[in-house]
């Protein structure tokens, strides 16, 4: 009975989210322009968007990381950016940081509660078995190391970390700790020239270094204690 | 071996290795079509440039070329010095997308500013392509823009990327940053480019209108999100892509006159395409 009313809430709400989705117009209309604008890729365009709601615009940021974090593809880089040149690089960053966090919440008790089946269609399966290995490899470092790399999809990261046996706050806090490097280069560079790309160029660069830096450590520890290796913690993963 | 052996034997051997060389060599250049463009049968053919010339031009200082390809498409290969614009680098943007009005040409003070930035003078050639058949043809939408403000330099690179990669050019991976330059001088927009709103509804019925979008959205599909599906009242559909070749060239003139003419469009006529 228990189980019969969890898959009732499970299916209740995916039934709600895509009613309001197929029969509320807004809705739909709002949805589908929001993925044209990412699309763009531009800063500027960003910026005005969140600009045009006016008091409100911290609060449209927010909720816009939380739709991209859930919405996997969608650049997140874009807000970061944008928040830093609307409400300078400090502010920019604790806002990023924040909904950035409630986002990547969200996406783990969305892939903890639904499941892989879910999880693969917002990302892909592809991408999904990609952060698999990933975490088998680096075990509970794993998500801090993906955080603090700019090249590993943090929305991916997410979900996979939903499926896997990582507890909330665990996972909660390596995302806190790795995000805040990124968060707050991208603000920087944000803040100081909007849409430049030599600039973020750079941005990337230090990330990179500091994230190979880290990887050396990491792995030079990983060769210390060999014989209590994460091998083992390999089988244990695919959840669901 | 005797010693006439070889010489044969080493003759042979150079003319093999001679003709390896000619055989790379030629390989480096263009390996499919070599035979020059013709553009005479266009009218206004001096809105394109033939991929020959600008690779001609490659590297000189009195030409800028501009990437009108998704951002995201950019650094898989651009044509070697090619700034990256996406398609909204000389529109307005600001407000929220769906506004009216969003997405329109920049008014011609800030246009200015925006194309000094990348580098654009009254004195350079400036290029636009992009991968003409995969739409939506942003580098066109450049090129009528910079032209609307009497830059006629502007122009539009003939079979766009497709046609330059068929042609056995390179393309680079890395970006480009835009060199900024001053001193430009624009004129006020030359409003024949345009039809307004206003201008469409009150010429409803007279002017012929087309609808150039896939025939899905002629016929009401909204899936980037316009408040309302569907077309112009009697807009004439002829999908952009009906005017191109299947190696991303136009159709010669002929041709787009005879298709132009099924739908009802002669030369002389004024019409509206959106």
């Amino acid at each position: 009975m228990k189980i019969k009313n969890g898959l009732f809430v499970k299916i209740g709400i995916i039934l709600v989210i895509a009613g309001l989705y197929i029969f509320i117009e807004p809705v739909q209309i709002t949805v589908k322009r929001l993925v044209f604008m990412f699309s763009m890729v531009d800063v500027p365009t960003m910026k005005n968007y969140i600009l045009s709601f006016g008091i409100w615009a911290p609060v449209v940021s927010f909720f816009l990381m939380v739709f991209q974090s859930v919405a996997a593809p969608l650049p997140a880089f874009l807000i970061t950016f944008a928040n830093a040149a609307l409400f300078g690089w400090v502010k920019g960053a604790i806002l990023s940081w924040t909904s950035a966090m409630a986002g990547a919440a969200l996406c783990y008790w969305i892939a903890r509660f639904y499941g892989r089946s879910l999880a693969e269609r917002l990302v892909s399966r592809f991408a999904l078995d990609e952060v698999d290995i990933f975490f088998q490899k680096h075990g509970k470092y794993a998500i801090f190391i993906a955080r603090l790399l700019p090249f590993v999809s943090f929305d991916v990261v997410s979900y996979g970390a939903g499926l896997t046996s990582i507890g909330f706050w665990e996972f909660f806090l390596a995302t806190g700790l790795g995000q805040l490097p990124a968060t707050l280069i991208y603000s920087y560079v944000g803040d100081m020239l909007v849409g430049s790309v030599k600039t973020l160029v750079s941005g990337l660069l230090i990330i990179f270094a500091l994230s190979a830096l880290l990887f050396a450590v990491k792995k030079s520890m990983r060769e210390k204690n060999r014989l209590p290796g994460p091998q083992q913690a390999g089988g244990e993963n695919s959840a669901n | 071996m005797g010693s006439y052996q070889k010489a044969i034997f080493i003759a042979v051997t150079f003319l093999i290795v001679a003709a390896a060389i000619a055989g790379c060599a030629k390989n480096d250049k263009i390996p499919v079509v070599e035979k020059e463009i013709d553009l005479s049968g266009y009218k206004n053919a001096d809105i394109f440039i033939t991929p020959q010339e600008l690779h001609d031009r490659l590297g000189q200082e009195d030409i800028l070329i501009f990437d009108a390809n998704k951002p995201t498409d950019y650094p898989k290969g651009h044509i070697p010095g090619a700034v990256s614009l996406g398609w909204q680098s000389f529109c307005d943007t600001s407000g929220k997308i769906g506004d009216a009005n969003w997405g329109v040409t920049l008014p011609k003070e800030e246009l200015k500013e925006v194309l000094e930035s990348y580098g654009i003078d009254n004195n350079q050639t400036i290029v636009f392509y992009s991968d003409v058949l995969n739409g939506p043809g942003a580098d066109g939408r450049y090129v009528w823009q910079l032209r609307k403000a009497d830059l006629d330099n502007a122009k539009l690179l003939y079979g766009g990327l497709e046609l330059w990669k068929a042609l056995g050019y390179d393309t680079d991976t890395e970006p480009v940053q835009p060199v900024p330059a001053t001193g430009l001088v624009l004129k006020d927009y030359d409003e024949g480019y345009n039809a307004t709103k206003d201008y469409v509804a009150q010429n409803l019925g007279q002017t012929k209108i087309i609808d150039a979008r896939t025939l899905k959205e002629y016929e009401g599909d909204t899936s980037r999100g316009e408040a309302r599906g569907g077309h112009i009242p009697d807009a004439i559909h002829l999908e952009w892509k009906e005017l191109l070749n299947k190696d991303a060239t136009p159709k010669t003139a002929e041709e787009i006159i005879a298709i132009m003419k099924d739908k009802g469009i002669t030369p002389e006529d004024d019409f509206v395409l959106y």
